[in-house]
């Protein structure tokens, strides 16, 4: 099935009729998390508007294919390329990052980095957010890492349990289409209901994943102790595979394709293009748009693109949020833009972990708990790469399809981070620019043409095996999200300040992981090329070794739930402790980001939220002062600075 | 009500080979016309000729699944399967012929003719005497000698008037093993599922779908599921606009389709292996193309005939056809002023392979060994 | 000076990439490759470069009687290619990017002294030449891979051993 765009829903919306309206909720992000929360409350009859920053357009086909055609066009293929670089809703981008020089923030681009510790770790500022660039692996998170401090002294508890999210993640991953086979997903304490199956199979192990695990699969490692012996096992993914007819107590699952207005079916199952990130050519992979399709056929949802939210408006005796103050730019390619507002009886903040504290640090709601923005949290990629014996078929399948989870959990927690490893099956793209970089010194430097080129590209690049590294990292309060009247964009907005430095504990689990990958390397009889330049942007010593670091995009922490509003900014149900009718959604809330790529905790939590978000409204019969403190509420006109 | 040319289960076999020959036999005009426009380019156009091809496709397999459920024994790899270019299908008393076109309005017009409806006037006129001089004529009953249908659409209600017949005749009629059919789970495609055949009233279903996905219900232009009937989505290349949904045929409301006729190769119409250089390498290309695509017939039949999950691999073939295809049709075709090369699909008989051809080059290519 | 000719360019093309002219021009980029080439270099050197690939195979041919194979191979016609070719400080660096160009679909700069000395034309920027010349790149056919975002292989296609042709695939053992 294709998901059906409603005609026209991105323009349909006046923003100075919206303006008048009271809806019950406004929500600010066309990401996953606005969009799962938009379509669970209007599908329970409750109305919503949506404030989105980058242009108002439809999803259409026409339009994602503008994306593809962007990407193809694009010198550089990272994980931005595809999406439009708009002055008026800037975004970060991996290309951006420099060292930092100690002292001197760099302010170059959009996210001002004050460092110590320099991060090229981005997110995407288009309908749909930054699942159009995800990768789609959707791992659940272990129960242990809800529970952190008591288990292990080290980062923090969540005031929910795995228990209390694993139905979520059910219909999460019902929501994204994920599939796999829990026989290969129920591990280190992950459980699942007896009778559960994922909406679809587990897509294959790639023929590189098969030949790696020939001599890993039964690998002993002894780690604090404990004797694991490793395995190469399938990711579960957020990508269309085969629908499990078992599914939902035997109705099976109807795989969700690309979304269009007009009759493209296609994107039913992946098709191993190999270009998950950054764009799916197929939409075989979840995007958000997906759920922002079905939200919108509601009919009870309404969406202003092209609306930066601005500023959140208080009523300070209440303690309620009463508006969002936006600036509608007129056109993306001009800096003329309008400034509106929106009200509702529910606020949501659905944009990201570093935009959602982003805004409301430049509201001047720094929160009474003063952690917001504080806590920021990523992954840490270590990678190490090298050459297999005999070519393995590098770059072919989804971009990850195994890896090694085993040392996901455990004592030596209360030491050192733990990790994930991804086997790439796009070989050192992400490590060393692989294969363009190969074929660029075969010729220029190897003196290779016709034939011995061919042979040396085999030789080269069919062999390639990187490991990645996905290290956990701690909250730390003084890793933050911070604004400055200094640090302005072109619409007037305060960006970004990004203080990031990588803790000490996540240092202990990259250096480990470092010899890990020797190991491995070794039981394959891999050449190891692995090599960390001191001048990469991400270089961190530890221990007097030095790695190249690199970022995640899975941005979390920086408005931390809790069960107490003297530690916490959300409670559990990701309601801010401070604005009663105030949500602030998303990896934001996450106290630890243990060893899962976040979407799929993210989307959970929007889901439970969503539950509570309804049920306040229920209780809330009573009619909403929505009284604003601005004696003005007309539309004002501005310039943006560019 | 004229006598039914379906007897027995004989016959009907007969019907169904004939039936699956006739869903074959509209993709190589589909996939000659798709693969002729030129990458990036006709974006509105590729889609709407890439979703019916790959509904061709369903609607083989749904053949294929009827055949195996009254005990039959698809065979995509006998002699003339595959018929030689230009063909002819009926358009009720006349007759139009098929080429293997680049995109082009001759081409749109063509696929519109494939999928028109076409309901005979009477009863008395479902089948017709067919001309000797329209060969091959896709749509002739493999029972009834020198007759055609009117359409069709009539040639499948003479096959499913015939299965109710004969499945009132022969209670053992379904006695195909199930477990040669293709499941949903071997064939994915957005204009509907698949379906497994395993008693009448599922092998109807099969039935009336191919019809209905094809020439729309008399209902209207959409069906039950909201999906557009083939004809009308050609229709839109016609018309240069898509249909929404409460249009009436001739009408469509929704957005202008953008197409570009100049960003295609025009690639020789129906182009023979004689009209290549003999001795030539695009000659020998051209040569294996069509052996790969008798390999993927092969391994459809394969398929089709007890291992179902080897559909997955003929995907995967397809998939790798295609870019076979693309690189013949990029290819100037010497000596015709200026036209390209395209497939000829002149199918030599499978010489007992059965995996398909691998290539690289002219060049074998093989396995890793472990 | 006549303008190079497609055929000539194809003819040197087959050499230095070793895909067959059917695969080149398959590729639906010659015509365009040859434009960029032209417009970054001037047919003055593209024509140079067309004559000395045309002298090394008259020097290949000599060495080993009269060879007309293409592409053409062997110890002779290597080093005539190297003689004559890629060790030219003005040809060198443009049959290299022509290498690149049909291996990557991407036009890479031109080295800076290149530039200096040889003259700066409109296009010796690093440019895509089309949205579909990344797609048409040879590298991805040279490892049995699809270029990332298009020519998809198809579903569970990737756990199955890469489709390489046997004579690099035996060349690559250890």
């Amino acid at each position: 099935m294709y998901e059906k765009f409603p005609e026209g829903a991105a323009q349909r919306t006046d923003p100075a009729v919206a303006a008048d309206d009271l809806y019950d909720a406004v929500i600010v992000g066309g990401g996953i998390s606005g969009a799962l929360i938009a379509a669970r409350l209007s599908q329970a009859g409750r109305r919503v508007l949506i404030l989105e920053a980058g242009p108002a357009e439809d999803l259409t086909l026409r339009g994602y294919e503008d994306y593809l055609n962007r990407f193809y066009e694009a010198i550089s293929k990272d994980n931005q390329a595809p999406y439009p670089a708009l002055p008026n809703a800037p975004m970060p981008r991996g290309t951006d990052v420099r060292p930092i020089v100690p002292g001197a923030p760099d302010a170059s681009a959009y996210l001002v980095q004050n460092g110590p510790f320099a991060t090229d770790t981005t997110y995407t500022r288009v309908l749909g957010g930054t699942t159009m660039h995800w990768e789609g692996k959707t791992l659940r998170m272990l129960p242990e890492d809800f529970r952190m401090r008591s288990l292990y002294g080290e980062g923090a508890d969540w005031p929910l349990s795995y228990d209390d999210l694993a139905p979520y993640y059910s219909e999460a991953e019902r929501e994204i289409g994920v599939s796999a086979d829990v026989e290969d997903q129920a591990y280190l304490g992950i459980t699942f209901d007896d009778d559960y199956v994922f909406p679809m199979k587990g897509l294959p192990l790639s023929y590189l994943d098969r030949t790696v695990a020939k001599d890993i699969d039964g690998m002993e490692v002894e780690l604090d102790g404990v004797q694991r012996r490793l395995r190469v096992r399938p990711f579960p993914q957020g990508r269309n595979g085969i629908a499990n007819p078992d599914y939902d107590g035997g109705k099976g699952y109807v795989p969700q394709g690309a979304v269009s207005a007009y009759q493209v079916e296609v994107g039913e199952r992946c098709q191993g293009n190999n270009n998950c990130v950054p764009i799916c050519p197929v939409q075989a992979k979840y995007n958000a748009g997906k759920t922002l399709a079905v939200a919108l056929r509601t009919g009870r949802v309404d969406l202003v693109g092209q609306a930066v939210a601005h500023k959140v408006h208080i009523d300070e005796r209440t303690r309620r949020v009463t508006e969002i103050e936006y600036r509608r730019y007129d056109r993306p390619d001009s800096p003329g833009f309008t400034t509106m507002r929106a009200r509702g009886r529910l606020f949501v903040l659905a944009a990201n972990a570093v935009e959602n504290p982003r805004l409301m640090l430049a509201s001047g709601l720094r929160g009474s708990s003063g952690l917001m923005g504080r806590n920021f949290m990523d992954h840490a990629y270590l990678l190490a790469w090298g050459l297999l014996p005999e070519p393995a078929g590098t770059f072919r399948g989804t971009v990850c399809t195994g890896g090694i989870a085993d040392l996901r959990g455990g004592r030596f927690r209360s030491r050192q981070a733990a990790f994930t490893i991804d086997i790439h099956n796009d070989g050192w793209g992400w490590a060393r620019g692989a294969p363009m970089t190969d074929l660029i010194s075969l010729v220029d430097s190897g003196s290779r043409y016709g034939a011995s080129l061919r042979q040396g590209l085999v030789d080269r690049v069919s062999r390639q095996l990187q490991l990645a590294f996905m290290v956990e990292v701690p909250a730390d309060p003084s890793n933050r999200i911070t604004v400055s009247p200094d640090f302005i964009d072109a619409l007037g907005n305060m960006r970004p300040v990004l203080t990031y430095d990588i803790p000490e504990y996540t240092m202990r689990g990259v250096a480990y992981a470092r010899q890990l990958s020797k190991r491995i390397f070794a039981r394959l009889g891999a050449e190891d090329h692995t090599a960390y330049n001191p001048n990469f942007w991400g270089y961190a010593v530890h221990d007097g070794e030095g790695y190249e670091i690199r970022g995640g995009n899975h941005l979390a922490g920086t408005h931390v739930m809790g069960r107490d509003r003297t530690t916490s900014v959300v409670d559990a149900d990701q309601r801010c402790w401070d604005y009663g009718n105030l949500y602030m959604v998303g990896g934001g809330s996450m106290p630890t980001v243990g060893t899962s790529n976040v979407t799929l905790t993210i989307a959970a939590l929007c889901l439970r939220s969503a539950r509570a978000m309804l049920a306040r409204l229920d209780s809330e019969t009573a009619p909403v002062n929505v009284t604003s403190n601005r004696r003005d509420a007309a539309p004002t006109s501005g310039k943006a600075a560019w | 009500m004229t006598v039914s040319t379906i007897e027995n289960r004989d016959d009907l076999i007969r019907y169904l080979e004939a039936a699956l020959a006739l869903e074959h036999a509209t993709l190589p005009p589909y996939l000659t016309a798709y693969y002729s426009i030129r990458s990036t380019t006709n974006s509105d156009a590729a889609h709407i000729i890439r979703v019916a091809a790959v509904e061709e496709m369903l609607h083989l397999t749904l053949v294929a699944n009827v055949l195996n459920a009254v005990g039959g024994r698809p065979d995509l790899t006998r002699p003339g399967f595959v018929p030689s270019y230009p063909a002819y299908l009926p358009d009720g008393e006349d007759d139009f012929t098929v080429d293997l076109r680049p995109f082009s309005p001759e081409a749109v017009e063509t696929f519109c003719k494939i999928e028109r409806p076409g309901k005979a006037p009477s009863a008395d006129e479902r089948l017709l005497s067919a001309p000797a001089d329209r060969a091959p004529l896709l749509v002739s009953s493999p029972t009834a000698e020198g007759m055609r249908f009117y359409s069709i659409g009539e040639f499948y209600e003479e096959i499913t008037e015939g299965l109710e017949k004969v499945a009132a005749d022969d209670p053992a009629l379904f006695r195909g093993d199930p477990a040669r059919q293709v499941g949903p789970e071997y064939f994915y495609s957005g204009g509907g599922t698949m379906i497994v055949v395993t008693d009448l009233d599922s092998a109807r279903r099969a039935l009336q779908f191919i019809a209905a996905q094809g020439e729309g219900l008399d209902s209207g232009i959409y069906d039950a599921e909201g999906e557009l009937a083939h004809y009308y989505r050609f229709r839109q290349l016609q018309l240069g606009r898509y249909y929404q949904e409460g249009d009436e045929p001739g009408t469509p409301t929704g957005p202008p389709l953008s197409i570009s006729w100049d960003d295609v190769h025009n690639v020789k119409v129906s182009a023979k292996l004689a009209d290549y250089p003999p001795g030539s390498e695009l000659a020998r290309v051209a040569r294996e193309f069509n052996a790969d695509y008798g390999a993927l017939l092969a391994l459809l039949t394969q398929a089709f005939d007890g291992r179902p999950a080897l559909l997955q691999d003929a995907v995967c073939d397809m998939f790798r056809l295609r870019d076979g295809f693309n690189r013949l049709i990029c290819n100037p075709l010497p000596g015709h002023d200026g036209l390209h090369a395209a497939p000829t699909f002149e199918i030599e008989p499978a010489a007992g392979s059965d995996q398909p051809a691998a290539r690289d080059a002219g060049e074998p290519t093989r396995a890793v060994t472990p | 000076m006549t303008a190079p000719s497609l055929e000539d360019f194809l003819l040197l093309s087959v050499d230095l990439t070793a895909f067959e002219e059917t695969d080149l021009l398959g590729t639906g980029m010659a015509e365009g490759y040859l434009e960029k080439v032209r417009a970054a270099c001037g047919d003055g050197i593209v024509a140079a470069l067309l004559d000395a690939h045309r002298a090394a195979r008259a020097d290949a041919a000599a060495e080993n009687g009269n060879q007309t194979r293409t592409p053409l191979e062997g110890e002779a016609f290597d080093r005539a290619l190297r003689h004559r070719v890629f060790s030219d400080d003005r040809l060198g660096p443009v049959a290299r990017n022509i290498i690149k160009l049909w291996y990557a679909g991407m036009w890479y700069a031109l080295p800076p002294e290149w530039i200096d000395r040889y003259g700066a034309h409109a296009a010796v920027g690093t440019s895509t030449v089309t949205a579909a010349s990344y797609q048409e790149g040879l590298l991805w056919r040279a490892i049995g891979a699809n270029p990332p975002g298009a020519k998809a292989p198809g579903y569970g296609s990737w756990a199955r051993p890469p489709r390489i042709a046997d004579r690099y695939l035996k060349g690559a053992r250890r």
